[in-house]
């Protein structure tokens, strides 16, 4: 034959020769496992790539055949199976000019940005979902087997001619080990599986798509196995909203995975309507240069770029849109920016759509980068810091000469600087509050949508909303009821708490009480209140925490304006212990601010939300109570607020639990009844 | 055996062939010194054939004052602007033929009059290519990022040299043309194959 032998890229037929009838071979393009793949153009002009069966010839033809009429955009389409005269078998299937995912891969060390990443899960999702739909699981899912076709602009699956039908009596069908070792789910080594391994291999690519490496990597093929099915996969570096689904995707044992690709799209935060509707349409980022709409279901679509109608107004003789002009010389820069990054087009790998890498550690980092324009600012005011001192290009002990000198300086200055931090903080936390109550910002966690073996956050869920579901007046008496209840409560606890301490029953003793119990109703009804918002889901601590601190510093101020009102000189209301304030002046503004920082760190320390959790094992959590009590007996004494912050706060606290709406029970009787209904549903 | 659809070499005479490069890519490579852009059909024959919105005869690139230059026959826009009959290139700029075919024109610096034209999607030549050179004396395939195609197998640069109507082959190891094993400058003649350690190359007169 000819030219046998001589290159690396050892190709047994060369450019012009015709093994194939019909066929005329232009040029090799790799060489796989189970043979070479050539770039072949038929007699009447079709171009196609053609596959030399060389080994594994039974394993890969089963396969084939079963797959040769599948038809779907995101799959790699197989036109034939030939054999020659010489007994050469050879699959004659579509060519598609591009590059796989393992070259993009190899050139983003770092990973994708997200968009990318949806476009690539979405569209493998698709394909795969297809081949599931139809019996078939792929078996052998990696970058390596996943195209981008250069030409339609669409994602394809290729080599699932490794696949094989799924049946229902024999899962272990075949048990010889092929695929890819970073790709492979454990259950494969014992020869039993179904499409879970695919699912698997998916995360496994979602992961890497991601972060840039897969998530179990060793220098060993031993090793990776290992890890496969051992170790538990890092997720620290996956943007918040995709890591359950890549959790669950990873899953050591099959039946915890998700049961269907359809199911692991509808958790992803790309937040379908229906699974179908995902898999139809599979949303398309444009990541050619255009970034006009893209028109979602027709992925073949060429997206007009965005010269073409700025172009035309630019040309025209009349007037010049000058915008129009620096719009045209931006998107003409940007498709020039791109080709000079990109253009070593010869040899498929390089001929990748570059997005710069910082929009990608961008995207990175985006999940924990605050949403709030001043939290913003500082936070990337801190980075440009850290940054640049790490560029700091001097030696370890100068670094500490320098950290020295400020923090004398720092400490020396502290007079004036604590207060100030202390006061901005303040405002701060009080602007914070006040807005999240009027912007709403997205939610960061993507909601449960389905989940077939239920946990108790998911019975929960479901309560919450049957609960939802109520009537607005039924909601709006629960609520009435509970504030009822927590005024009450404060009110009989605080009478209770006077006769204990056995005062005589002067007027001021009376204002007191009154003041009191008005403080800790006041106090109640803002948990309750605030957490209503929230109760239902799991959230975000930080936020709240400065949320309820910002309600608390308010309250703090109320409760001063309240108690100078009420009672003309009530001197056991604080001691001066750590002489903060040069004499006690009951009407100085630095015991009003005493009052609201009181106030305002305890709402702010304690998790109130807890308290008013609706899914608390018992309606008194004894520990929880006892916490917060000893949190304010602290705080008292620290402010010189003990002879009342710690009662007011222990009633309040009290009164919470005992008011906030209590649904544990119900959650408990579904979990019942599910497990009721799994077992007959078994019998 | 195998018959090869081409059996007798026959000397350049053609002004754009395909230069199939095993592994790496086909690339459609004009020698001649006005090469026509236009429509992928039998006649009129152009030697950039696409399959595109474009006419038969779209536009033509000239090589004059050691520039190219392209004459538009049917309406070009170069970086947004409406060609009036001749507009020289220059290294990054767009060429829009129509709605569907957009070019980008590059000359690598420091390589001499040598061109690439990169199609943007979703125009495409036939048969497909990776890639449009516009050759003048020389073309280099290696592995830097810097050469006009960049083989990443290629440890030793491989050189074609077009120079008066004849095709040469420059490398400093052997190259393999046709079966026979030579060094330094060797003739190639359209249909040869070049195969040297790292890589195999076929030279194709166009089909169409």
């Amino acid at each position: 034959m000819i030219a046998q032998g001589t290159p690396v890229m050892r190709f047994t037929y060369a450019s012009g020769t015709r093994p194939l009838d019909g066929y005329t071979i232009k040029r090799g393009i790799g060489v796989g496992g189970f043979g070479e793949v050539y770039f072949a153009i038929s007699d009447a002009g079709k171009e196609v790539a053609a596959k030399r069966i060389q080994r594994n010839l039974d394993i890969e033809l089963r396969g084939v055949r079963q797959c040769l009429n599948m038809k779907h955009v995101n799959l790699i389409s197989l036109w034939d199976i030939r054999v020659t005269d010489f007994g050469e078998t050879w699959v004659v299937m579509e060519y598609v000019p591009g590059y796989s995912l393992r070259d993009l891969l190899a050139r983003h060390p770092q990973g994708l940005p997200e968009d990318q990443v949806r476009m690539w899960i979405t569209s493998i999702a698709a394909g795969v979902s297809y081949l599931h739909a139809r019996g078939i699981v792929h078996r052998d899912l990696k970058p390596g087997n996943v195209f981008f076709d250069s030409d339609s602009n669409v994602v394809k699956i290729g080599d699932y001619g490794l696949s094989k039908f799924i049946s229902g009596s024999r899962r272990s069908g075949n048990t010889e080990s092929v695929g890819t070792f970073h790709y492979m789910a454990p259950e494969i080594g014992r020869g039993s599986y179904g499409k879970e391994i695919d699912i698997y291999a998916i995360g496994v690519m979602f992961y890497e798509l991601l972060c840039g490496h897969p998530p179990f990597d060793g220098e060993t093929t031993h090793e990776i196995i290992m890890k496969h099915l051992t170790a538990e996969p890092d997720v620290t570096r996956i943007p918040l909203p995709y890591r359950r689904v890549i959790e669950r995707c990873l899953r050591k044992d099959p039946a915890e995975r998700y049961s269907d690709v359809s199911h692991m799209l509808m958790d992803t935060p790309w937040r379908p309507q229906s699974g179908e509707a995902v898999l139809a349409a599979a949303p398309w980022p444009d990541i050619e240069i255009a970034s006009g709409a893209a028109s979602p279901h027709v992925p073949t679509q060429w997206q007009p770029d965005p010269v073409a109608p700025v172009v035309a107004e630019v040309a025209g003789p009349v007037v010049i849109d000058e915008r129009a002009a620096a719009e045209a010389e931006d998107a003409v820069e940007r498709i020039r920016l791109r080709l000079d990054q990109g253009w070593q087009n010869h040899g498929g790998p390089s001929n990748v759509p570059q997005l710069a890498v910082p929009i990608h550690q961008d995207s990175l980092r985006a999940s924990s980068i605050p949403r709030e324009p001043i939290a913003r600012f500082v936070y990337h005011s801190a980075h440009g810091l850290a940054d640049w001192w790490h560029s700091l290009d001097w030696t370890t002990p100068w670094k500490v000469v320098l950290l020295v000198v400020i923090a004398i300086t720092i400490i020396g200055n502290s007079t004036w600087i604590l207060p100030s931090v202390l006061a901005l903080g303040v405002l701060y936390a009080i602007y914070f509050g006040i807005r999240a109550l009027i912007v709403k910002d997205a939610p960061a966690m993507p909601r449960t949508v389905y989940r077939p073996r239920a946990t108790e956050e998911d019975f929960q869920h479901m309560v919450a909303q049957r609960l939802a579901a109520r009537d607005w007046t039924e909601q709006a008496a629960e609520i009435a009821g509970s504030l009822l209840k927590g005024a009450i409560a404060c009110a009989a606890f605080c009478a209770l708490f006077l006769s204990i301490r056995g005062f005589s029953l002067g007027p001021e003793v009376v204002a007191v009480g009154v003041w009191a119990a008005i403080a800790s109703t006041l106090m109640t009804w803002t948990v309750l209140l605030v957490t209503r918002l929230w109760s239902w889901q799991p959230g975000e601590w930080l936020f709240r925490m400065l949320v309820m601190g910002a309600a608390g510093a308010g309250l703090g101020l109320a409760l001063y304006l309240a108690i100078t009102r009420l009672v003309p000189e009530p001197q056991v209301f604080a001691v001066d212990r750590w002489s903060i304030g040069r004499s006690l002046n009951w009407a100085s503004p630095q015991l009003a601010s005493r009052f609201i920082v009181a106030v305002g760190v305890l709402f702010g320390v304690l998790r109130w939300w807890r308290l008013a959790d609706p899914w608390r094992r018992n309606r008194i959590v004894i520990w929880r109570v006892a916490f917060g009590i000893g949190l304010a007996i602290g705080a008292g004494y620290a402010f010189g607020f003990e002879s009342w912050l710690p009662w007011v706060f222990g009633v309040s606290i009290v009164a919470t639990q005992l008011a906030a709406p209590w649904y544990y029970l119900e959650v408990k009787k579904m979990r019942y009844q599910h497990k009721l209904a799994a077992r007959r549903g078994a019998l | 055996m195998f018959s090869t659809s081409q059996s007798t070499p026959s000397p350049v005479a053609q002004t754009s062939w395909m230069m199939w490069v095993d592994g790496v890519g086909g690339f459609l490579v004009c020698t001649g010194t006005s090469v026509w852009l236009g429509r992928a059909v039998v006649e009129p024959r152009v030697d950039i054939p696409l399959a595109g919105d474009v006419q038969r005869r779209h536009a033509k690139l000239i090589w004059q004052a050691g520039r190219h230059a392209l004459l538009a026959a049917s309406p070009v826009k170069v970086n947004g602007r409406q060609v009036q009959e001749l507009a020289t290139l220059e290294h990054g700029d767009i060429v829009r033929l129509s709605d569907a075919v957009t070019l980008c024109y590059r000359q690598p610096p420091l390589l001499g009059p040598t061109a690439l034209l990169d199609l943007i999607c979703p125009a495409r030549t036939v048969p497909w290519s990776d890639g449009i050179v516009l050759m003048g004396e020389t073309l280099i395939l290696g592995q830097s990022p810097a050469a006009h195609i960049v083989c990443s197998e290629l440890s030793k640069a491989l050189i074609l040299v077009h120079r008066s109507g004849e095709l040469f082959v420059q490398s400093a190891r052997w190259v393999e043309i046709d079966g026979k094993r030579g060094r330094g400058l060797q003739q190639v003649a359209m249909g040869s194959r070049l195969v040297c350690e790292d890589v195999a190359i076929t030279l194709e007169p166009r089909g169409i």
